[in-house]
């Protein structure tokens, strides 16, 4: 294939995902409400990416797309009834579309996948398929004919699932590649006046500096100084804007995980949305997909009750799964709400004592009773299914969510429903941090990661300065100095600053020299040789000029613990 | 350059001590003034820590001590930047000498166990009265193996 052939094959592909969130998104509609109106539109996505793919070569996915389309024209000459089977069928072919460009995205002369698979996924409709074919066109019996021979159909199957898990292969690799953002002309045309009056400001400031007649010019050059700082620190905001996202693009995906479980499990669910248009940054909702996925379905799964169940609970019939995105101040709050069965405190309570998560006679309240639901290993689920119950899920959502320092909480009641508040970070490339002197050095740490700070006299220390007492809790207590020295554990006397975090429930104490007090650091990518240092998860320019290391307070007190669980054991 | 060297390479030579090392000039991108390191916590000693070079973060190995050579305050370091597999990296030598052409099939390969790892140890080249070591640099600067854990927590908690 020529390069030239690629690149109209790349632009292809770029078009086309484009027009298969679209045909997604359209395909819930008609679940909906099925009017020609929608219908029409699909038709014309599937005419659009029948025309382009056959126009860069790719005949397969014309075909492909050529049946589906000859399907959609059925329904609407009214030669065919649209029902659910044909939705699911849709929708199908937009999976198989998403996973076979994204094979071709990565090798665009890649040919294993159509064949085997298409004609399995035609096989199984064939019966309705044949009722809209006959009429409109002889190419598509030709195409499904090959497979009706039964020597095919074992390959067919035994072959199908290959290319699918190559796929998902080839598209982990793509992760590392460079991505692709859409971005609002808008957007750039700001960027780009800022930089056209930046550039003027600094032809005014060479001017004057070149006329030398440096006092009259004064004035002059103070002023444009402070304008090319301000145009400096919005083009700076600006260059930030280029990577926010509004979060009502995994919306879709979304609606279309409840959906496609609700058809499975046969209950009935709407879903709604607030707030789409509010922005975060690519990389942190690219993040927040998988969670979020396995938050809806597991309300979909374990929350909502079956219709005819509702029914006897004075419920309407249907069930509700609310999605909202709130601005905060401090960054962005999703809440996943749906009107199900609720958590159930007493199970929840019982299962965690079973797999002695907690003791049996601790006394705990409701809202820690929920977070119990965030432990490795913890799952209600009597019956495994598919989706969820399988003792992995809500703790690796946390883990996800503190990759990109977000927090979530659970709240619910019986019988009433669920709520899940996660709240993120807009941008992970500023950071509300604290600077903190350690050993005569300053270091940054993130506010986000820290419940409090106070000022501890040496003597409420106990045990060796081991464990500190906090508001009538014992918890245990480390020196940032004794960490990074190398000469060990120091005396320590007077006043002196303490950090205290919570990470996955525990607490931590964590004293500090001095702390100067709150910056907006601005996240600098170290180098992968800087993760030898394990505590440190980034870097940042100090306002001194210096570089600053990010401490990373969830790898300290994780470590600080998994060696006092060990050590426990030991001596055991 | 007086004349046109084909089947010869530039090399920039550096001294640390009284030993001459040479490296392929096109390793390094800049030669800095010294920059006093902020230190990084539980890294090798010879790991210096990092700079802010133009915004950027970069690490420093002090290539004295790698070398096994004990730091000499009284001289005014220099620093080589080098782009290396794994990021940018700072190395702190005495002074930049000088930079010569030489044919890299006039490099003598021989392997001698002594301060440079053997795998980093490109040969040896002579020069007018020098003796000088050729270091693949890039290498050399990105072996940081893990100290052991000497400052790990573990030991602190106990």
């Amino acid at each position: 294939m020529s390069e030239f052939d690629e690149e109209l094959v790349k632009s292809f592909l770029e078009e086309a995902s484009d027009l298969l969130s679209q045909w997604e998104g359209l395909c819930l509609k008609l679940e909906k409400e099925m009017s020609p109106e929608t219908l029409n539109a699909l038709f014309r996505i599937a005419h659009n990416i029948k025309g382009s793919s056959r126009a860069v070569g790719l005949l397969d996915v014309g075909q492909f797309i050529h049946i589906i389309e000859d399907v959609i024209v059925a329904i609407k000459d009214g030669k065919a009834k649209f029902n659910s089977k044909k939705l699911k069928m849709f929708l199908e072919a937009q999976s198989i579309m998403i996973d076979w460009f994204s094979v071709l995205s990565l090798e665009s002369s890649y040919k294993g996948y159509p064949e085997a698979f298409i004609s399995q996924y035609f096989n199984e409709k064939k019966e309705f398929i044949e009722d809209c074919v006959l009429v409109s066109s002889t190419t598509v019996s030709q195409t499904i004919a090959p497979v009706e021979a039964p020597k095919h159909e074992d390959v067919v199957v035994e072959t199908a699932t290959k290319p699918v898990e190559e796929a998902k292969v080839l598209h982990l690799k793509k992760e590392s590649k460079d991505e692709v953002l859409r971005i609002s002309t808008k957007k750039i045309d700001s960027l780009l006046n800022l930089i056209g009056e930046l550039s003027i400001q600094q032809s005014i400031l060479e001017n004057s500096i070149q006329q030398k007649t440096m006092n009259d010019n004064e004035a002059l050059i103070q002023s444009s100084l402070n304008l090319s700082r301000k145009i400096t620190k919005e083009i700076y905001s600006n260059a930030f804007g280029l990577r926010m996202t509004p979060v009502g693009g995994i919306f879709q995906r979304l609606e279309r995980a409840i959906k496609d479980l609700a058809r499975d499990l046969n209950k009935e669910v709407d879903v709604i949305f607030h707030g789409s248009e509010v922005e975060i940054e690519k990389t942190i909702l690219d993040k927040l997909i998988d969670p979020l996925t396995h938050i809806v379905r597991n309300s979909v799964d374990h929350g909502l009750e079956k219709s005819e169940d509702r029914d006897g609970v004075a419920k309407p019939k249907k069930g509700q799964i609310t999605i909202s995105a709130i601005k905060q101040d401090d960054g962005v709050e999703i809440v996943v709400k749906d009107d199900g069965k609720g958590l159930n405190q007493k199970r929840i309570f019982e299962k965690a004592v079973e797999k002695n998560l907690v003791p049996a006679n601790a006394s705990i309240t409701k809202e820690e009773i929920f977070s119990l639901i965030f432990l490795p290993g913890f799952s209600t689920a009597e019956k495994v299914t598919s989706v969820s119950g399988r003792g992995v899920g809500m703790d690796v959502v946390m883990k996800t969510l503190e990759e990109v320092n977000g927090k979530i909480l659970v709240g619910s009641e019986e019988g009433r429903g669920t709520k899940f508040k996660i709240s993120i970070p807009t941008s992970l490339s500023i950071v509300d941090s604290l600077i903190v002197s350690i050993n005569n050095d300053q270091y940054v740490i993130p506010i986000h990661s820290l419940e409090e700070v106070v000022d501890v006299d040496s003597h409420q220390m106990k045990l060796d300065e081991s464990i500190y007492l906090y508001r009538g809790k014992v918890i245990p207590f480390l020196h940032l100095g004794d960490v990074f020295d190398q000469n060990g554990k120091q005396e320590r006397h007077g006043v002196y600053p303490v950090l205290v975090t919570k990470i996955q429930g525990k607490r931590l104490a964590l004293g500090v020299d001095k702390v100067f007090g709150q910056h907006q650091s601005v996240v600098r990518n170290l180098s992968t040789y800087f993760e030898k240092s394990f505590a440190v998860s980034g870097g940042t320019i100090l306002p001194s000029g210096e570089p600053g290391l990010i401490l990373n307070i969830t790898s300290i007190s994780e470590k600080y613990f998994k060696y006092l669980h060990t050590s426990k054991e030991v001596s055991a | 350059m007086s004349e046109v060297h084909e089947d010869k390479e530039r090399y920039l030579v550096y001294r640390i001590k009284d030993e001459l090392y040479a490296s392929p000039l096109l390793d390094f991108k800049e030669v800095i003034e010294f920059i006093k390191p902020k230190v990084v916590p539980s890294m090798p000693s010879y790991f210096s820590g990092m700079i802010n070079l133009r915004g950027l973060i970069i690490g420093v190995i002090d290539l004295r001590k790698k070398l096994g050579y004990h730091e000499d305050y009284h001289l005014k370091p220099s620093m080589l930047i080098c782009e290396t597999e794994v990021g940018p990296l700072a190395a702190i030598i005495d002074k930049v000498e000088f930079v010569i052409y030489f044919s890299p099939a006039e490099i003598q390969d021989l392997k001698i166990e002594g301060k440079v790892d053997i795998n980093c140890l490109k040969g040896f080249m002579q020069y007018q009265d020098h003796l000088i070591s050729v270091i693949d640099i890039k290498k050399f600067v990105s072996n940081i193996e893990k100290e052991n854990e000497k400052v790990d927590l573990q030991e602190k908690a106990a």
